[in-house]
């Protein structure tokens, strides 16, 4: 396809998910396509450290936990702006990642993992046990105000479509900057050999850690935005392993360490879910499930490098003739 | 010629085994300072500890009079000492100008100059007609040169090559001697380790031999060579010292 063809397809594609809520009344429908926007910008946050990094993180529910327990409690307990409970979730979020991270980025491998998945069950029991604060698993319901932007909080699924949007968009641009940035090359190197990245003067933990931290913000972001959207939270609904899983899944569907494979894997993986639910969803208890992980598994199976690699285009580059061709004597 | 690296009683076992036993060296700025001994002498063990891989049980090392001892690999390249791996190890997934690009980037924030200067070692170690060319793709020979081109934007200091013209034949060798020669004459001090004798002789300026984690030897290239200690410490004489080590050697040779 040529040039002229991909801006025009991209400016396509753009006015449909603009138009998207203006064409359609269905809420159900505006819905879906928002939880393909929060989980695309969770997955991108997730990258940053589970792919462009390669630490194989499986405990970030947590930072959306924390992201949408602080904007929520703030604002029922205090009446202070999610706006502002927002900014302090991600906050929080970032300490957690360094509380968590300074430890367990001594650990590599499945290990590092592991201890993911531990720092994860420990904040959702800690969410659950703290139930004077945080409402324990009857979960915090948010009373609805009146249309407010400061309150974010609105009668029609629109307006939070928008701003899931918007933030996508925003984690979006980050993320491919720091791509080709300092801190995108030195993860690069990190998850090709972390000892030859220290030789070449890379600070491995410093650079993973701040990766983790960034991942963590972008992750209470859309945690806040889902709570808002949902008027509701839990521990087992934003603290939950499944949750962790999930986001790491959206990416390895989509492409892990690739800036349109989070993206790509979200609208795969959340229209698969939902498109499961609603035609199984009445066979049998778990039919939905079983679908979608034997999906799951194909992808995995089939194209290891995520569904973005069908789109790959350019070989890379070979070596010289002369070169390559050369005879070896060892 | 001032001493640019001091080395006193280094010490370093692993679980009782004294790998090495208070080794002290000095490399004088400008230098090619061949490492050299018996398998299992502390070669690599000395170039691990020094670089930061291992922690030191004793001794110290200091950096043109900075104390350098114990700091952590990353620290080791800030100060201005790199190292190239016994075993090669590109970041196989990148270009030959990523991975230059990623040593580059010790000196500057912006990719943009990183890459710049790392196209200019790329030039300078004869990779130019592969810089885009994904590492993993090269032969060993090339693999050897981005190995010394990545380490060389780092822009060392000290260079410590663990046997980086291991599994080239005889003609790759030779332009990797030249090679090392160009990088010392930008100013860079060398240790060189390497099994081939006849490499050693041709490149080093002076020489120091391990064995079992101690000083044996110390001197010229061909002083060491004549050294009594030296022959019985490589076993089979010195008809073995002039030969090619085990690993260069064709496979069929039994």
């Amino acid at each position: 396809m040529n040039r002229t063809g991909r801006i025009f397809l991209a400016a396509l594609a753009g006015a449909a998910v603009l138009l998207f809520p203006v064409v359609t009344t269905t809420p159900y429908y505006i819905h879906t396509v928002l939880m393909v926007f929060l989980f695309a910008t969770m997955g991108l946050g997730w990258n940053l450290i589970g792919g462009y990094g390669a630490q194989l993180s499986l405990g970030h529910s947590t930072f959306f936990a924390i992201g949408a327990y602080s904007a929520v409690l703030l604002m029922v307990n205090y009446e202070i702006s999610p706006l502002v409970g927002g900014i302090v979730g991600m906050v929080l979020a970032c300490g957690a990642a360094v509380v968590i991270g300074l430890p367990c980025f001594r650990l590599r491998g499945p290990y590092f993992c592991l201890a993911t998945i531990a720092a994860g069950e420990i904040a959702r029991i800690l969410f659950l046990h703290f139930q004077e604060f945080t409402g324990g698993a009857n979960g915090v319901p948010l009373p609805f105000h009146g249309d407010d932007i400061l309150t974010l909080q609105f009668s029609s699924k629109a307006p939070y479509y928008y701003l899931a949007l918007g933030l996508l968009v925003a984690v979006f641009v980050l993320v491919r900057w720091m791509e080709k940035a300092k801190i995108g090359r030195y993860l690069a190197a990190i998850r090709e050999d972390q000892d030859a990245a220290e030789s070449l003067g890379v600070r491995t933990d410093r650079v993973k850690l701040i990766a983790y931290v960034l991942s963590a913000a972008i992750t209470a972001a859309a945690g806040v935005l889902y709570a808002f959207t949902v008027g509701y939270i839990d521990p087992d609904g934003v603290a939950s392993l499944n949750l962790s899983i999930e986001i790491a899944v959206v990416v390895i569907v989509g492409g892990i360490g690739t800036l349109w494979g989070p993206v790509l894997g979200a609208t795969v993986v959340v229209l698969l879910t939902e498109l499961t639910n609603m035609y199984l969803g009445s066979l049998r208890s778990g039919a939905s499930l079983v679908l979608y992980g034997l999906l799951l598994i194909v992808v995995v199976v089939a194209r290891p490098k995520g569904l973005i690699s069908l789109f790959d285009r350019a070989p890379a580059a070979s070596l010289p003739k002369q070169v390559g061709t050369r005879v070896h004597v060892a | 010629m001032s001493t640019l690296l001091k080395v006193t009683n280094l010490k370093k076992s692993f679980q009782g085994v004294h790998a090495l036993k208070d080794v002290s060296l000095d490399l004088a700025e400008g230098e090619i300072l061949g490492l050299i001994g018996p398998n299992g002498s502390g070669k690599s063990t000395f170039v691990n500890t020094i670089a930061g891989t291992f922690r030191p049980d004793g001794g110290r090392a200091l950096l043109q009079d900075v104390d350098v001892t114990g700091l952590p690999t990353p620290a080791m390249a800030r100060h201005g000492v790199a190292r190239t791996f016994q075993s090669s190890r590109p970041f196989l997934g990148m270009t030959v100008l990523e991975n230059v690009t990623v040593a580059a980037l010790l000196h500057t924030d912006r990719p943009a100059e990183a890459e710049a200067a790392a196209r200019e070692c790329i030039a300078l170690t004869g990779l130019a007609d592969c810089v885009d060319v994904t590492s993993a793709n090269l032969p060993v020979e090339r693999r050897r040169r981005l190995d010394l081109c990545r380490a060389l934007a780092l822009k060392p200091k000290v260079l410590m090559l663990d046997e980086c013209l291991a599994g080239l034949n005889p003609r790759e060798m030779d332009e990797g001697l030249d090679l090392v020669r160009l990088i010392n004459r930008t100013g860079v001090s060398v240790i060189f380790i390497e099994h081939v004798m006849k490499a050693v002789v041709a490149l080093c300026h002076r020489v120091v031999v391990l064995n079992q984690g101690e000083l044996l030897a110390e001197g010229s290239p061909q002083a060491v060579m004549r050294d009594e200690k030296v022959i019985r410490a490589y076993l089979g004489g010195s008809s073995k010292l002039c030969s090619t080590s085990k690993r260069s050697a064709p496979a069929t040779a039994t």
